[in-house]
């Protein structure tokens, strides 16, 4: 007694059979890839990074200018001047932390960023008006 | 599954059997008993259930095949997504290290299936531990 199977279906168990050597074919080439791709990623990071110092040093000489401002009457304005650099700073802070968790990925030296945990902690000290109770806090 | 086979190959040996027990005519002294009619109609049954067995097999087997086929499919799409940064490739060195063993589990998951139904389409494969497979082919038909 015979069986025949249909084309389609004999087919479809050589298809079967190929398929750990197509996934073991693509894991080899896939390596290959992603060793391009992360060296690529370092480099578009350490592009990232070197405008971001450059970003860093504006905010910084920004700070460093704040003592010029003497002018009580000019407050409001500077008042918004610092909540916009301390939001700057926040931004930079999450910034510093997705850089140095990518280099950890990238397994090369985390780079310290004291700097600007320094920056926020100062910006905290910065005296205050409360929005609710109109006094201003130290 | 392995059931299904036993039983169709049972049928067949009945089938044998009643071919060569069962007589088409039966002499009975001045009479002659006929029983070709009863004799085909048996020797058809056991055909029969016998070839609908082995439709079963296949279709359990194709089943099988088209649901390994899927998870292949999704494993190799995972394998093929392009990463955008390097969390992304993170995630895929990670996928990479299970692969193999999701192979692994699929082919354990199929290879019963194909020993029982390659054994009756004359079949013979070995398995290669590095998660590729060589299948040499002796026939495309089914010889119990």
């Amino acid at each position: 007694m015979n069986y025949k199977l249909t084309p389609a279906n004999f087919e479809l168990r050589w298809n079967l059979f190929g398929w750990p050597k197509r996934i073991s074919d693509q894991l080899e080439a896939l390596e290959a890839k992603l060793a391009g791709r992360t060296n690529d990623f370092l480099d578009e990071m350490r592009d990232e990074q070197d405008g971001f110092i450059e970003k860093l040093k504006g905010i910084q000489s920004k700070v460093d200018n704040l003592h010029t401002f003497t002018n009580i009457e000019r407050v409001e304005q500077v008042a918004s001047f610092v909540r916009e650099i301390k939001k700057d700073l926040i931004k930079c802070a999450d910034e510093a932390r997705t850089f140095n968790n990518r280099e950890a990925l990238f397994d090369v030296e985390v780079s310290e960023r004291a700097l600007i945990k320094t920056r926020i902690v100062a910006m905290n000290r910065i005296p205050r008006k409360n929005a609710t109770d109109g006094y201003i806090h130290y | 599954m392995a059931i299904y086979t036993l039983w169709q190959k049972q049928h067949l040996a009945i089938r044998a059997d009643l071919e060569k027990s069962f007589p088409a005519t039966i002499n009975l002294g001045l009479f002659t008993l006929s029983s070709a009619k009863v004799r085909a109609l048996m020797l058809d049954k056991h055909s029969e259930i016998a070839k609908k067995l082995m439709d079963m097999v296949a279709r359990v087997t194709i089943d099988y095949t088209n649901f390994a086929i899927d998870e292949y499919e999704q494993i190799l799409g995972r394998l093929r997504q392009d990463p955008k940064d390097i969390e992304q490739i993170d995630d895929l060195k990670g996928y990479m290290i299970t692969a193999p063993n999701l192979v692994l589990n699929l082919n354990l998951q199929v290879s019963p299936i194909y020993i029982i139904s390659l054994a009756n389409f004359n079949f013979s494969y070995t398995i290669i531990l590095n998660s590729s497979r060589t299948v040499s082919a002796t026939s495309t038909r089914w010889n119990p």
